[in-house]
């Protein structure tokens, strides 16, 4: 094995070599042509009748003569040679694009398939998609609304008839048993008058627009928020022990002997109180935490479904852009057919023969010029048929240029393809 | 951030995607390939898909000696990349040997070097100084 450094080896840089013009041999040739029409037509005498003879002869031999020049041939070919060679590297430029595209095509379907199954998938694990949610949304939402609307309703008995022995109930004419809780509360309320009925009728919305702001504050997560719904805690509370107070006081009184005073003190150790209280506050907070679970899953249903249809529009996306690959594959798959064409036409050309028409026209009248000039110079006839024969040699020249195409305006080239 | 491509760097890829055509088949790995070598240039995907979609008609040759024997290397190992070497790729190699002004008695040798040291996966610089000391 040679040393490594050599098989590195550069080539010194390459002299330029001008190509030179073999004009000197084509000047020669066409002498000769004319030469060989001047002795033809003496020979002949300057009958026309030969001459087409002649010029068939020349025509057949330039033909073989073309067929044998390879170089010459080779030189001819070469701009076909440089076409097919552009349009080679032109199919690979469109067989690099198609594939680019159909490439670009396979990522899209993967990505359609995966939004699909991502559709279904978010349901089953929504966390995995960074949904916080939870996996029956729907179900525990259906639930916690089963159980916040008896909550509801007993919030709304509880409050209309505590509120109404607070603020209304006279012990004097009621019954002492129905003091915390009266089930004729509202229809009183009615009958004493209908600002009264408003008034313990909406009392217990007052109740639960507080449980909506604690769902409202727990929203906000941070120190703030916490010490709101730590405040709203407070006051419910605060409303409710002023319930109970009020009612535990109107309950005393009933009772008490003369000279007996309420007090606090007595409030706090009343069971009574502390009924009302529980009964009130303790379900006002179960009350806020199933609306606020029941909220959630709604919310949670709302972003599973957000999830969805944001997947639904990424794949109607993803098909349109899909469709457009398609048609820009089409067309160039259309343009490599072409291109191939092309090349296979080009080939033929490379593989035929290129008659070079303009040499041979030049060649022809060369030697029809040498023919006319050996009939004026050489032959020796009285003016008259001399320019008759001279217009007949004129006319057979013309014709048989015409048959065989050589003076025909257009390419230069005849080009005979390889079938 | 795009990233200036030389027309040196152009002519590279152009011929890398060439090279992956020499077999008439354009196969996953030798795409993956030049995106790849496309990356450790600094060049984005979708420079290198304008790049060979729009190809500009300079065809620039490497002037130092070991960034022809790197550009070489790199057509090498595309060759390699669906693990068979076809004779048209062998031929297209050495097409760019004999573009790149090596020695003609010595194109042979240097696609059959080339080749042995993609398929052992030899790093660029252990062959650079192979062949330079």
């Amino acid at each position: 094995m040679k040393v490594l450094r050599n098989l590195v080896a550069l080539k010194p840089k390459e002299q330029y070599v001008p190509f030179s013009e073999d004009r000197e041999d084509q000047e020669q040739i066409r002498i000769t042509y004319y030469q060989s029409g001047y002795g033809a037509s003496i020979k002949a005498m300057g009958k026309s009748i030969v001459l087409r003879t002649c010029l068939e002869n020349v025509y057949h031999s330039f033909k073989d003569q073309c067929k044998r020049q390879d170089a010459e041939q080779e030189k001819l070919k070469q701009p076909y040679r440089e076409e097919q060679e552009r349009q080679k590297s032109e199919l690979r430029k469109k067989e690099t694009a198609a594939s680019i595209f159909e490439e670009e095509q396979k990522h899209l379907q993967k990505s359609i398939e995966t939004c699909k199954y991502e559709m279904v998938d978010v349901k089953r694990d929504p966390e995995k998609y960074g949904i916080d949610a939870d996996k029956r949304p729907k179900a525990q939402f259906y639930i916690g609304l089963l159980l916040l609307l008896p909550i509801t309703v007993y919030l709304f008995v509880f409050y209309i008839s505590a509120s109404y022995s607070a603020f209304f109930k006279d012990f004097e004419t009621d019954s002492l048993t129905a003091a915390i809780f009266d089930a004729n509360a509202f229809s009183k309320a009615l009958n004493d008058g209908w600002l009264e009925a408003i008034f313990v009728g909406t009392i217990p919305f007052v109740f639960m627009g507080l449980g909506y702001l604690v769902h409202m504050f727990q929203k906000e997560k941070k120190g703030v928020g916490y010490l709101k719904l730590f405040a709203l805690f407070v006051l419910t509370f605060a409303f409710d022990v002023i319930l109970a107070y009020l009612i535990e006081k109107k309950i005393f009184l009933f009772n008490a002997v003369l000279g007996e005073q309420f007090t606090p003190q007595i409030a706090v150790t009343s069971v009574n109180f502390w009924g009302i209280i529980f009964a009130g506050f303790v379900v006002y907070i179960i009350w806020g935490l199933v609306f606020d679970f029941v909220m959630k899953e709604h919310e949670n249903i709302d972003k599973i479904k957000n999830f969805i249809q944001h997947k639904k529009q990424e794949i109607k996306n993803l098909y349109d852009r899909n469709m457009e690959l398609s048609a820009k594959i089409s067309d160039v798959k259309q343009q490599i057919t072409q291109i191939i064409g092309i090349i296979a036409e080009l080939q033929a050309k490379i593989d035929g023969f290129i008659f070079p028409k303009k040499t041979y026209h030049q060649y022809h009248n060369q030697y029809v010029e040498g023919w006319l000039q050996a009939i004026s110079a050489e032959i020796s006839l009285p003016d008259k048929p001399k320019q008759a024969l001279l217009e007949s040699s004129s006319e057979v020249a013309g014709v048989f240029l015409k048959e065989v195409d050589g003076n025909e305006p257009g390419p230069e080239q005849i080009i005979y393809m390889k079938s | 951030m795009t990233t200036h491509i030389s027309n040196n760097l152009k002519s590279h890829f152009l011929r890398l995607y060439q090279m992956a055509f020499a077999d008439d088949l354009f196969d996953q790995l030798e795409l993956k390939m030049l995106y790849d070598f496309a990356r450790i240039r600094g060049i984005e995907k979708e420079q290198l898909n304008y790049l060979l979609l729009n190809p500009s008609h300079v065809q620039a040759i490497p002037d130092t000696l070991d960034e022809k024997i790197e550009y070489l290397y790199d057509l090498a190992q595309m060759i390699w990349a669906d693990n068979k070497v076809t004779q048209d790729e062998k031929i297209t190699l050495q097409k760019y040997c004999k573009k790149f002004g090596f020695l003609d008695q010595n194109i042979e040798e240097l696609t059959d070097y080339l080749l042995k040291q993609a398929e052992d996966k030899k790093n660029l610089n252990e062959i650079l100084k192979e062949l330079n000391s």
